[in-house]
């Protein structure tokens, strides 16, 4: 974790309100883990004062000579990021991060399923099922899921093990937005994911309705055990589907958003109610088990 | 020729004059990754109780205007979870360590006084009388530092408990702050550190509800410097004990404008959240002002107002 300046590589419109933007900051691209956010000052004034956390959206690509690269992906909201939105390129900001937890990643094939190794191999040798890694995103909460989406896409392709047979783990993207035009990230998930399903409010592309209406579709033909849930949008959208992983008794991870002050855990302004008490979004999340959240 | 920025607090002897506030640089090594403590004055840390407390229902933080509301409610471990596994981490941190205490009860704050009296990492005490978001005694109404004779009972039950400096943090929620000082001096108070946040709150004009889950808190930030300078000059000229002052710095400049009026030192609090290495540029910002107005020594400044 580092506070650096880090200049703009390019801050572009992406979708209507919507701007990607990618800093170059050797130090935060060779650390972040998918989940993680960076805390960024906008400006150098006093209003809006406090930092703004954003999603790490992905790091850059060696082979494109990109590696020192870190993308933000963001909504304007608010003053602060319609400041943000018209930061130029070469311009610096101050940034600090990489910070909090990220999305639990599969390190071997039998930690896939967190808790549930004991089982998991006997599990894996009867099932014909896949082992399935779903990723459900609202509106920009997006953001995250693509470098995860790719952090698993280097683990389908480089860490499975002979002794498993070929498509046994799958990456399933379901991605929600308001309407067609809002549908982040679509080309990117398609890419990464061997599948993506879309859902829109009013029916302008995919499924009309929310995006939880496909998740249960697709959770009712998986099997849930092999299978883990990560989740990122509003927390509306993380309550309804904490919901549906009891149901479907799914592992879910969800990335959690609050007020976040500080940013480094030393404030607790940004509490969300657990089965543990009240635990800081930005130090021990942003990422927590959604089984764990006691939504008030 | 180089100048003199170390100041004394009670008993402690500090290398500079910035110091970081309570409940804004965590109570553990938080910051470790971040900050050369070693450059510090002083960590004062987040507030400690008796027992563990779970703190207030979020939302707990909203911006304001060049400013905060928070209204945390002094979530922490407790005492006992303190010296056990915060200390340690404490003790690599190379500045003073300054404990922040808060209790319900006078009694509650002579126990917490008399558990850190034995921790010899701890430099001094700070007596938060003032949080805006914890209900204290019976009525659970009125701060400790709203009422002369509160303030007067808790300050001396801690006095008479320890050895170490007191510092008494007072709260901007008062109509006569000089009042108050007065009572935190006559029961031996060391030092006096002011002003805590003032009672604040926002309202989401579509839901018609408060923006925080505790309906009020405690305002901070930049809007409230212009009255807390206010309040640390007041007691400043009116009270002989060296003053802590606070309230939205966030630059040298703002930190000279306290030194001007009277505060031997400064704490900087939302600040950290800003920007956590603006203790640098302010121990070096007062450095310069110092060179350039041919002064050799902080001290010279303290309280050099001319009226």
């Amino acid at each position: 974790m580092v506070q650096t300046k880090v200049k703009i590589v390019s801050n572009l419109q992406v979708a209507p309100g919507h701007f990607k933007m990618i800093l170059d900051s050797p130090e935060i691209a060779r650390e972040a883990v998918p989940g993680q956010f960076i805390h960024v000052r906008v400006n150098e004034e006093l209003d809006p004062l406090l930092r703004r956390p954003f999603s790490i959206h992905n790091t850059g690509h060696k082979s494109q000579g990109t590696s020192n690269q870190v993308e933000i992906l963001y909504k304007i909201r608010g003053k602060a990021t319609d400041i943000l939105s018209g930061r130029k390129s070469k311009e610096l900001l101050d940034v600090i991060g990489p910070l909090g937890n990220g999305f639990p990643l599969p390190e071997h094939p039998f930690d896939y399923a967190q808790g549930k190794q004991s089982t998991l191999s006997t599990m894996l040798r009867a099932s014909r099922a896949p082992v399935t890694s779903i990723l459900v995103a609202g509106g920009f909460g997006v953001a995250p899921l693509v470098f995860l989406a790719e952090r698993l896409r280097e683990f389908q392709i480089q860490k499975v093990p002979a002794c498993w047979p070929a498509g046994k783990i799958k990456i399933i993207a379901l991605v929600g937005a308001r309407t067609k035009n809002n549908i982040l990230c679509e080309k990117e998930l398609i890419n990464l994911c061997d599948e993506v399903k879309i859902a829109t409010d009013d029916g302008s592309c995919g499924h009309k309705g929310v995006v939880t209406d496909l998740l249960k579709e697709l959770l009712s033909t998986i099997d849930c055990r092999l299978s883990t849930l990560y989740a990122s949008g509003p927390n509306f959208m993380l309550r309804e589907i904490k919901g549906i992983a009891k149901i479907f008794k799914i592992l879910s991870f969800g990335s959690l958003e609050e007020n976040i002050a500080c940013g480094l855990g030393s404030c607790f302004g940004c509490a969300v109610r657990t089965t543990e008490g009240y635990e800081r979004v930005c130090k021990d999340g942003p990422v927590f088990n959604l089984e764990e959240i006691v939504w008030e | 020729m180089g100048v003199n920025l170390s100041v004394e607090i009670g008993k402690l002897k500090l290398k500079n004059p910035v110091l970081v506030a309570s409940g804004t640089f965590g109570y553990d090594d938080t910051y470790e990754e971040l900050i050369k403590f070693e450059r510090l004055g002083a960590l004062i840390t987040k507030t400690i109780t008796l027992k563990p407390r779970q703190g207030n229902v979020p939302p707990r933080n909203v911006e304001t205007p060049s400013g905060m509301l928070n209204s945390i409610g002094l979530q922490n471990e407790g005492i006992e979870d303190f010296i056990k596994n915060k200390i340690p981490q404490l003790r690599r941190i190379k500045a003073p360590i300054i404990v922040s205490i808060a209790g319900e009860r006078i009694e509650d704050y002579a126990e917490l006084a008399k558990s850190l009296d034995r921790v010899k990492e701890v430099g001094a005490l700070e007596i938060n009388i003032s949080c805006p978001n914890v209900e204290y005694g019976e009525e659970g109404e009125c701060l400790f530092a709203q009422d002369v004779y509160m303030t007067y009972g808790v300050v001396k039950a801690v006095r008479e408990t320890t050895g170490k400096t007191v510092i008494a943090k007072l709260s901007p929620n008062v109509t006569n702050i000089v009042a108050i000082a007065q009572a935190a001096y006559d029961a031996g108070a060391d030092v006096l550190s002011l002003v805590n946040t003032f009672f604040g709150m926002a309202v989401d004009i579509e839901k018609r509800k408060p923006k925080l889950g505790n309906i009020s808190g405690g305002l901070s930030g930049p809007a409230i410097k212009p009255a807390a300078l206010y309040m640390v000059y007041k007691v400043a000229r009116a009270i002989k004990l060296p003053v802590i002052g606070m309230g939205g710095i966030i630059s040298a400049k703002d930190a000279l404008e306290f030194i001007i009026s009277g505060a031997n030192a400064v704490a900087i609090g939302t600040g950290n959240f800003v920007n956590p290495q603006v203790y640098l540029e302010i121990i070096s910002g007062i450095e310069e002002y110092l060179k350039k107005n041919k002064l050799t020594d902080v001290k010279e400044l303290a309280g050099t107002l001319s009226e």
